[in-house]
């Protein structure tokens, strides 16, 4: 009887788990620590985010998330909100034992040279985790972080990858000059959020000289020239925010005034303008590329023999040449918009392997 | 019937003429000019080709497509400036004065540059401001699609802010984006061809 009662009350927990549990309230947790009109704005917009249906992302979307769906891709990346405070310093320890990190030879030192301050105190939203990582490689120790303060049910965070998951969002972010709409609480307020997570989420990957898919310097002919804040990489932070904001963007249109769409317009094109290698080919496109180079190859073939007949088909050779101009246009195109580098970072992410005790 | 007669054998006679001596496009060169890093396909050669042991078809030069460098054309449009509202009426009125607010918040590149050092990773505020403005004048133009006073200046102002370099490139791709826009709701295509890469470029993606 007694192991009958047991097993109703297993059998109960998990039907009510199954019935109740809501992954979408617990697949990215928010700190209690946030202003309560922050905290709301972020669990609406995350909330909202998280329940749209998403069957229908575009080829580009799927390649960039590697075909996992947003959701997916963002909460395997995000674990942890916590609100940016002012001088607010981490507490964290460091193990004793010297760790044996992977890639350590190549070691970033431009984010995190003030371990109180990992997250550049400038910056309205940052990614604590890789921050952090890194810290823990340069010293070849294990960092744990104490989340205590900000997540009762979360004591200890080992530091073992740059994909713990933790971002901070300075109060700052949430200032009425940043707002997209009028009240700051719309749904065009919620996609410019959900665009800058996914920014936050993309430096929790990488390994080696990528790891964390550090920003570059931006080139002369960029609005930012000198400053470090544009990607390399194709698929780096700027290319899945502005992605992100086009796709929801434009699911917003019903309910966006065209005020706000223009104002998410002018942000994508801002996040567009930082990515240096934005053309990067990828494989299908190089096909592409190929293929027309081939019919062109055979365009220019007839047209020469054609020439070389005594009797010359001017009709013909007036036809070839329209061919040729209209694929010589489409190659333009592509090569105004696809660049010859390679610019596709691997995201796979390190992780450092602790040893058995 | 004589006069038919006569056009017929005239427009032959002319076609035939323009085929045999008219202007002939010089004859593009071969492709391996512009795509070497790309891995080409291996395409079966015609029958021609390989029964027939001269040369290849000799390149006559033609320069590859993205070695051209284009131009900026600032100097054939007139800088933006401010309009006095005071002369004016009605829908070009409002319209003008919407304009002036644009102007007004739109930012220059070195102001962004400022309020990115201090916020790195996000869009200014100032450019969201701009972007706030320029929603209130497309919303009003888009709701007098048939006012062509408003479509025209509309059409002058967004050709202008695409085309001045002091503004920042993402306005810039804005305006070029929202003057494709206009000719596309009246059914033409607006050839951005001039348009720097860093302008253009976003417009190019999305298949404008």
């Amino acid at each position: 009887m007694h192991r009958f009662k047991a097993k109703f009350t297993l059998f109960t927990f998990f039907l009510f788990q199954a019935f109740f549990w809501s992954p979408s309230i617990y697949a990215i947790r928010t700190s209690d620590l946030f202003a309560q009109d922050h905290y709301e704005r972020i669990r609406s917009a995350i909330d909202n985010f998280l329940d749209l249906p998403q069957s229908n992302s575009s080829e580009e979307v799927a390649f960039l998330l590697e075909n996992e769906t947003p959701k997916k891709w963002l909460t395997d990346r995000i674990h942890y909100l916590l609100p940016k405070f002012e001088k607010a310093k981490w507490s964290y320890t460091l193990s004793e034992d010297v760790m044996v990190y992977p890639n350590s030879q190549l070691v970033i030192s431009d984010h995190s040279n003030n371990e109180n301050t990992p997250t550049s105190a400038k910056s309205l939203m940052s990614n604590l985790g890789a921050n952090l990582y890194e810290i823990g490689k340069r010293k070849q120790k294990l960092l744990t972080l104490n989340l205590g303060h900000y997540f009762s049910e979360v004591e200890e965070l080992p530091i073992t990858s740059p994909r713990v998951g933790l971002v901070t969002i300075s109060p700052y972010y949430f200032s009425e000059d940043l707002y997209v709409s009028e009240t700051g609480d719309q749904l065009a307020d919620s996609i410019s959020l959900i665009s800058f997570l996914f920014h936050e989420a993309r430096h929790s990957d990488g390994s080696g000289k990528e790891l964390g898919f550090p920003h570059s310097l931006c080139p002369d002919s960029s609005d930012y020239a000198g400053l470090q804040v544009c990607d390399q990489a194709y698929n780096g932070p700027y290319g899945i925010s502005s992605l992100m904001l086009k796709e929801l963007g434009q699911q917003c249109e019903d309910q966006c005034s065209e005020v706000e769409s223009e104002v998410l317009k002018l942000m994508y094109f801002d996040f567009q303008q930082r990515i240096m290698n934005d053309n990067a080919m990828t494989l299908e496109k190089k096909e592409k590329i190929n293929d027309i180079q081939n019919t062109l190859d055979l365009f220019y073939q007839e047209l020469y023999y054609q020439k070389k007949n005594e009797e010359i088909d001017q009709l013909q050779v007036h036809l070839i040449n329209n061919l040729i101009f209209s694929n010589e246009q489409k190659l333009k195109v592509l090569l105004n918009t696809e660049l010859l580098n390679h610019t596709y970072w691997v995201t796979t992410p390190e992780k450092l392997i602790l040893p058995t005790p | 019937m004589k006069r038919n007669i006569f056009l017929i054998v005239f427009v032959f006679f002319a076609t035939t003429v323009f085929y045999k001596f008219g202007p002939k496009p010089p004859t593009p060169t071969p492709s391996k000019s512009n795509l070497d890093k790309v891995k080409k396909a291996t395409t079966p050669i015609p029958a021609k080709v390989q029964g027939t042991p001269s040369a290849p078809p000799t390149p006559v030069a033609s320069p590859p497509a993205q070695q051209v460098v284009e131009k900026e054309s600032t100097s054939i449009l007139p800088q933006l400036q401010k309009v006095d509202t005071s002369t004016l009426s009605g829908a070009v009125k409002d319209y003008s004065e919407l304009k002036n607010q644009v102007l007004d918040s739109i930012p220059s590149k070195d102001e962004l540059k400022e309020e990115a050092k201090k916020n790195p990773h996000m869009p200014s505020s100032k450019l969201i401001q701009a972007g706030k403005e320029l929603g209130q004048l497309k919303s009003f133009i888009l709701r007098y699609p048939d006012n062509s006073a408003v479509q025209k200046e509309a059409e002058a102002f967004y050709e202008q802010c695409a085309t001045y370099t002091s503004y920042p490139n993402s306005i810039r791709s804005l305006c070029l984006y929202n003057r494709t826009i206009l000719s596309k709701n009246k059914g033409e295509k607006f050839d951005t061809s001039a348009y720097p890469d860093e302008v253009k470029k976003v417009i190019l993606k999305q298949g404008m």
